[in-house]
């Protein structure tokens, strides 16, 4: 079994030691050649392109430097087997494993003093070890042909008409963090996930609740009719509405999620990469160059400068003060740094007591 | 200088092979040797590992519940995909093998065809397919076999049966091949002294195609247990099989040592049904 005796403490404690072995082992890097490049690990596909086009061809110019890509998901792993010699400036990431990557010293915090544009991202969705450069609201999806009672609650999957057509993300996808956000509306913690575990077991015991593994597979169950009410993105719902499935987005009344989609900054490189890295993430979050994603990806920018000055086509992507703080009511209580800590224990609580007992 | 021609074979057959055995010691046993020390390491989340020794992975593995279901479940389902792949892919083959007209060509083809497409684009077949308003259902309903859709996805069954699916042309081929590389005078020979055709298919055909057998069933059996996308994909949360549960360790949970243990026991179980096939088919080659 798992030691259960570490603290978040010592976990942090630790991860300070090996930040510092990697800073060590990173001084060999430094180099005083002015960097040429930007080496990027990052799924490719159409966000590849997107990004490429909004924000890298744009800052390669400027710069005179060229982007290396590693297209791939979950490349951390490659961070971390690099931890002596990383290879790499940025690693695309989630917030929790960017979190687990900060206290490990291999990603770098982000300061405002280095990426000053932080400032203009509305504070519940920049963390130390991530800020996004879109929102990607995130709350239930219903199919409103089948459910025609209103759906505003989290709670609305445990409904028994819904028996059998609930599902919940696997907890390697967006399950962890949708986990932990209702183990918070609850009135659970990161450190106290009793409410949630509880409350699960229920949702997969008594309503048969269904995995969705990943954006296409939900797509598929949603439309082969097998399933009715699920968290999913917002936009991917709008997406499937306006191809004729007959669903729509709630953002429940406990708060919504929107997950940080960014580059986390990978630690111990040469200094001038470092500060390429910085000036790239920096203007990702510029108002301009947000607006201009906005409008490929569908998605709302993070800096509120330019969710306040949207063009009327994008004004359908707008979200109020109300709806950021929505968004970010259960995120801002999320304590990312901890959630890793404990994350061995909890996805095997999960797996036992939650989907081995259903 | 060589002057034993034996000897000089042998000395071309080792610079023929130093290449292919280059870049197993690389690219397999170093690999493979450095997650077999890390399975033996302990787990701290802020470091990944800490080198030291330690059982407690193994004991993890073989005396946790969860872990020995999945491990259980793992080996019983890639036996069960094997048993099916073997039926039909024997059924198969001989067909093929005994065919002398162009359609074999064409057939052979229609087997290969669906490894030209990605297992994840298969996989979501089979939800189109199995979905409540798959084709399936439709059908069960049209025909009044059920009043309401029943539910054919996220069980055991279904995951064999894509298994079997994706798995029957790695069952079809080596089987065919030690079928038609008999003598074709075998069967006629032993007619001719009597034997009726089942005794003959029993007595001759069947014991001289056992290299195929064996070779296939290894295949089938080692790729069905280290499967990923199809279980994760259509067994939902009834199936958890052991290339999922390593996936998840080693990128999701980063609880490398754990995840380089399964991974250890999966290889270790692979090896032991790939000697098992050599030892079996030493004399049929």
């Amino acid at each position: 079994m798992t030691d259960n005796r570490f603290s978040r403490r010592s976990v942090l404690r630790g991860a300070g030691a090996v930040a510092g072995a990697g800073a060590i082992g990173g001084f060999g890097m430094t180099s005083a050649k002015a960097a040429k490049d930007l080496r990027v690990l990052m799924a490719g596909g159409t966000w590849g392109e997107w990004v490429n086009k909004t924000f890298a061809d744009p800052f390669a110019k400027a710069k005179g430097i060229e982007f290396v890509w590693k297209h791939g998901i979950g490349q951390e792993p490659i961070v971390m087997a690099q931890r002596v010699r990383p290879q790499w400036d940025l690693s695309h990431s989630s917030q929790t494993k960017a979190g687990q990557l900060v206290a490990m010293g291999l990603y770098r915090p982000w300061t405002a003093d280095r990426i000053p544009n932080i400032e203009k991202v509305h504070p519940s969705f920049r963390y130390e070890q991530l800020v996004g450069k879109c929102h990607t609201p995130y709350g239930l999806c219903v199919n409103t042909k089948r459910i025609t009672r209103p759906v505003d609650s989290w709670l609305d999957m445990w409904d028994p008409a819904f028996k059998g057509k609930v599902a919940f993300p696997a907890w390697n996808w967006q399950g962890e963090e949708v986990f932990h956000a209702i183990n918070i509306a609850l009135g659970g913690s990161v450190e106290n996930i009793e409410p949630g575990i509880a409350k699960f077991k229920t949702l997969f015991k008594d309503n048969q609740c269904k995995i969705i593994n990943n954006v296409e597979h939900t797509k598929q169950l949603l439309t082969a009719d097998e399933v009715w009410i699920a968290p999913y993105f917002g936009a991917r719902t709008e997406q499937a509405a306006a191809a004729g499935a007959p669903v729509e987005f709630v953002i429940p009344k406990e708060g919504g999620l929107s997950w940080i989609w960014n580059m986390a900054l990978v630690a111990n490189r040469p200094k001038d990469s470092l500060e390429l890295a910085d000036a790239f993430m920096n203007t990702t979050l510029e108002a301009e160059a947000q607006i201009a994603f906005a409008r490929l990806t569908g998605y709302p920018p993070t800096n509120m400068e330019a969710m306040r000055n949207l063009p009327p086509d994008l004004k359908k992507l707008e979200l109020s003060e109300a709806d950021v703080e929505l968004l970010g009511k259960l995120q801002r209580n999320t304590d990312y740094m901890a959630m890793f800590a404990f994350r061995d224990q909890y996805v095997e609580r999960w797996n036992k007591e939650v989907l081995q007992a259903a | 200088m060589i002057r034993d021609p034996e000897a000089r074979t042998g000395a071309f057959a080792s610079i023929l092979l130093s290449p292919i055995t280059v870049l197993y010691l690389l690219f397999l046993l170093a690999p493979i040797s450095y997650f077999l020390a890390v399975s033996f390491f302990k787990y701290s989340p802020a470091e990944l590992f800490i080198p030291g020794f330690t059982t407690e992975n193994y004991s993890r593995l073989l005396f946790d519940s969860y872990y020995r279901n999945v491990i259980y479940s793992t080996f019983r389902i890639a036996a069960v995909v094997t048993l099916i792949s073997l039926v039909f892919a024997y059924a198969l083959a001989y067909f093929l093998a005994r065919m002398t007209s162009g359609w074999r060509s064409l057939l052979m083809f229609l087997i290969v065809a669906p490894l030209m497409t990605g297992i994840i684009v298969r996989t979501y077949g089979w939800i189109v397919l199995l979905g409540s308003d798959g084709l399936i259902n439709r059908l069960m309903m049209l025909v009044g076999l059920v009043d309401s859709p029943a539910a054919l996805l996220h069980r055991e069954g279904t995951v064999i049966v894509a298994l079997v699916h994706i798995m029957l042309p790695y069952m079809v081929f080596p089987i065919f091949s030690s079928l038609t590389s008999q003598d074709p005078h075998l069967v006629p020979a032993a007619s001719t002294l009597g034997a009726r055709p089942l005794r003959a298919f029993l007595e001759v055909t069947l014991p001289l195609s056992r290299s195929g057998i064996v070779m296939g069933s290894a295949l089938v059996f080692t790729l069905t247990a280290g499967s990923v996308v199809t279980p994760q994909l259509l067994g939902g949360r009834d199936v958890t099989m052991m290339g999922q549960t390593i996936y998840n360790l080693v990128l999701s949970t980063f609880n490398w040592p754990l995840g380089a243990a399964v991974a250890a026991l999966l290889v270790l179980t692979q090896f032991l049904v790939i000697s098992l096939y050599f030892r079996k088919t030493r004399g049929a080659h």
